[in-house]
């Protein structure tokens, strides 16, 4: 037994002997071979990886093809790889990688509220030391500034500004019902849209809404199919309530706190948002749709209007090729300005795990080219930060950015501070009420004298 | 020598169970240890400054009215019918299952395979595909209701503030009733022929022979089934989440689990989110503790 334990233990010294003699001339070759070449080894490219959130596979394929065309640019230096990411994963991913110390991409694409989070908490790093004069012309100065923190930190670039909410039409449903199609840049009033929609509501027997004999129990297309959830109604009514009022539903009073301003123009528009169910254009089930089945029905004909955001375009184009449809502005019943968010839009982080800033915000200010811009811009069918980039051909000359160029005619920037409890504030209270109405059983005034009531105590506890 | 070698002896479970409790630490106990400390304090997330509030989180949630302390009442009522509904079903239906499988019938093992494949899919996967069934323009069950003559009009089955909560239950059931079936197979299995054999000379039928034979046969493996599924279904989280639209807090889906994730996660308010978690995890154990006292009892008696 004695002898047993002794073999091992030797034959165990001598394993141990010869890894050891085998690592020792691994490590010592290197060496050998510096000795002999006088020159010194050539620097290895920097390697950085690139978290994109991309989703459809338009645009999935174009960062792939911008994450090759910078290798290309940068051969030599740095080599940028592509991490397929999830805008739901992106939080934890960010999360997890900055408590674990690293082993996450250098650069993530993200939106700019979470961005901002992100900073607040010490997951990403100060850009300001990479902006050069020459950076800081790719994107006005708005946008610069709701990507700045209170310490004046930069805390994300820019690729694409907030989203546009546009009205897709089939052109066969407005001709089929008699209405001209919108001519470029013109815009509905409320009243006009809702119109609109009733004549293209139509029962099995071709009848329209209005009309006599209009069978409302057997209706195969309906004028307008919004998706009706409670993260839209916040998103689209306020939205709405933006443009009827120049500023944000949820803003700071005169005493500093936080709070919702339902102003008179904010009331009228939120009025026609809710109403779309009770006056007959929108099915009940628009409640809780989700947005393929959104599409499918615009696709299959039983939606004639719907309301998507501008990156929609880019989707449509690659589920239902063979589809035609067209896109125009929100009803809206002043026309002078769009009033748009800035810190609504998308960019890069660099997380502080990132073990090669510089090579990172080489990459994420590169994507501010106009050039770059532009391509990544028509995948997504999204507005370039760059104002060039929408004089590049690619943008210039598509008619997916016609509704997009007008909006952006008619622009104004207005930057809302982000309340930390607004999440909080719309889930609890805001959407469950406003759905309430939707579904006609409160009126707006009671849901807003309701919302009102305990609004401040969410906003600013 | 004799000494060293009894030492060792004895000293060998522990060694063998070492790893498993440095797991039960890292893993469970502080978690769990930290939660409740988070609980009584205001932090915002993981990482950020903490601040002793004492109760207040837990009186914010029982006795507020704004913010998700609208809710928690509500959650929490909803957590015992989603458990009670979704563990009552898969009982009933992984029992009769069992029953079936134990009696030899042609295409049985074809009927054990497909019996299995809802525990073989994984949540995610399985979700997004009910949620796909229940479309209320596109999916399966509205177009065949319609066809078939069942409903004149296309049913929002899920997603809407006043959608039911039983078509979550029903993918609650299917997703569960492959284990249930298992584990009472497995205890039917173990049931001596020879009872049955006794109580049919006796003059016993088939529904007194379930009654007297195999259910109290049956017994611990019940109770320990139904301790472990009603555990597992009051802390079930995909199936709802994935179910239900964004933001859809007081939705009848709507579960403790799910406002602690909003509260914790999507708000930024760890410490509320973990008294959630808390009162959540008491009244699991105060339910459990019960249960496994009585059947300490019984195995004793």
């Amino acid at each position: 037994m004695k002898r047993k334990v002794y073999y091992a233990i030797a034959l165990l010294l001598a394993f141990t002997l010869a890894l050891t003699a085998c690592a020792q001339a691994a490590a010592e070759e290197p060496a050998a071979v510096e000795s002999e070449n006088t020159q010194p080894a050539a620097e290895e490219p920097v390697k950085i990886g690139v978290y994109s959130v991309a989703w459809s596979p338009s645009s999935i394929n174009m960062i792939q093809e911008l994450i090759k065309k910078f290798n290309t640019e940068h051969e030599g230096k740095i080599v940028a790889e592509f991490v397929q990411g999830d805008w739901d994963g992106a939080e934890n991913y960010i999360t997890a990688g900055v408590a674990g110390g690293g082993g996450i991409a250098d650069v993530i694409e993200y939106e700019v509220n979470g961005a901002y989070s992100w900073y607040q908490q010490g997951f990403v790093i100060d850009l300001s030391p990479y902006i050069t004069d020459e950076v800081k012309a790719t994107m006005p100065d708005e946008l610069w500034e709701a990507r700045t923190a209170d310490d004046g930190g930069v805390f994300m670039s820019g690729t694409v500004t907030g989203s546009y909410l546009l009205i897709y039409y089939n052109p066969k449903a407005l001709q089929a019902a008699g209405i001209a199609l919108p001519a470029e840049g013109e815009v509905w009033t409320w009243q006009q849209f809702m119109d609109n929609a009733k004549l293209m509501t139509v029962d099995a027997n071709g009848k329209h809404l209005g009309e006599s004999g209009f069978d409302a129990g057997n209706v195969v297309q309906w004028g307008f199919m919004p998706r009706l959830d409670n993260e839209k109604i916040w998103e689209e009514g306020s939205l709405y309530a933006m443009q009827a009022t120049g500023k944000p539903l949820i803003r700071k009073g005169d005493d500093g706190k936080w709070d919702i301003f339902f102003d008179d123009a904010a009331k009228d528009a939120l009025k026609y948002y809710l109403s779309v169910i009770k006056e007959g254009i929108t099915p009940q089930e628009a409640i809780g749709l989700t947005g393929s089945s959104q599409d499918e029905a615009f696709y299959q004909g039983q939606a004639a209007m719907v309301e998507r955001d501008v990156f929609n375009v880019a989707v449509l184009h690659d589920n239902y090729p063979d589809f035609q449809f067209g896109v125009m502005t929100i009803p809206m019943d002043t026309v002078n300005t769009y009033f748009q968010d800035p810190t609504n839009g998308q960019g890069f982080v660099i997380p502080v795990t990132s073990e090669h800033p510089a090579e990172a915000a080489e990459f994420v200010f590169w994507m501010q080219e106009p050039e770059n811009q532009a391509m990544w811009s028509k995948a997504l069918t999204m507005s370039p930060v760059n104002p060039k980039a929408m004089e590049d051909p690619l943008i210039a000359d598509n008619p997916d950015f016609v509704a997009m160029k007008f909006y952006k005619g008619i622009e104004k920037l207005v930057k809302s501070e982000i309340c930390p409890n607004q999440d909080e504030f719309v889930t609890t209270l805001y959407a469950p009420t406003m759905m309430e109405v939707l579904m006609g059983n409160t009126s707006l005034d009671d849901a807003v004298t309701l919302i009102k009531a305990t609004s401040k105590d969410i906003l600013n506890q | 020598m004799a000494n060293r070698s009894l030492f060792k002896k004895k000293l060998l479970p522990y060694w063998l169970i070492l790893p498993t409790v440095i797991a039960l630490i890292i893993f469970t106990l502080y978690p769990l240890i930290s939660g409740l400390f988070y609980s009584f304090t205001d932090i915002k997330f993981i990482g950020a400054k903490a601040n002793w509030v004492g109760l207040d989180n837990y009186i914010a949630l029982i006795k507020g009215t704004v913010g998700s302390a609208r809710f928690f009442a509500q959650s929490f009522w909803q957590t015992i019918e989603w458990t009670i509904s979704v563990v009552g079903g898969q009982f009933i239906l992984g029992l009769i299952t069992a029953l079936l499988l134990n009696r030899d019938f042609f295409g049985k093992s074809a009927f054990s395979i497909l019996i299995m494949i809802p525990w073989t899919i994984p949540s995610v996967v399985m979700s997004l595909t009910w949620q796909w069934l229940y479309d209320p323009f596109y999916g399966l069950i509205n177009f065949y209701l319609k066809k078939w003559g069942f409903i004149e009009k296309y049913v929002t089955w899920v997603g809407q503030p006043n959608s039911e909560i039983w078509p979550q239950v029903i993918v609650g059931i299917w997703r569960g009733v492959p284990f249930m079936t298992l584990m009472l197979l497995s205890g039917l299995k173990a049931i001596d022929k020879e009872l049955y054999e006794a109580a049919k000379v006796d003059g016993a039928n088939t529904l007194q022979q379930f009654i007297h034979i195999t259910l109290p046969s049956l017994k611990t493996i019940i109770v320990i089934n139904l301790m472990l599924t009603t555990m597992w279904w009051w802390n079930s989280f995909d199936i709802q989440k994935i179910m239900s639209p964004v933001n859809s807090l007081g939705y009848k889906a709507s579960t403790l689990p799910i406002l602690a994730w909003y509260e914790s996660f999507q708000w930024k308010h760890l410490g509320k989110g973990a008294a959630i978690s808390i009162i959540s995890l008491l009244v699991l154990l105060v339910i459990m503790i019960d249960r496994v006292r009585q059947e300490m009892r019984s195995v004793k008696e």
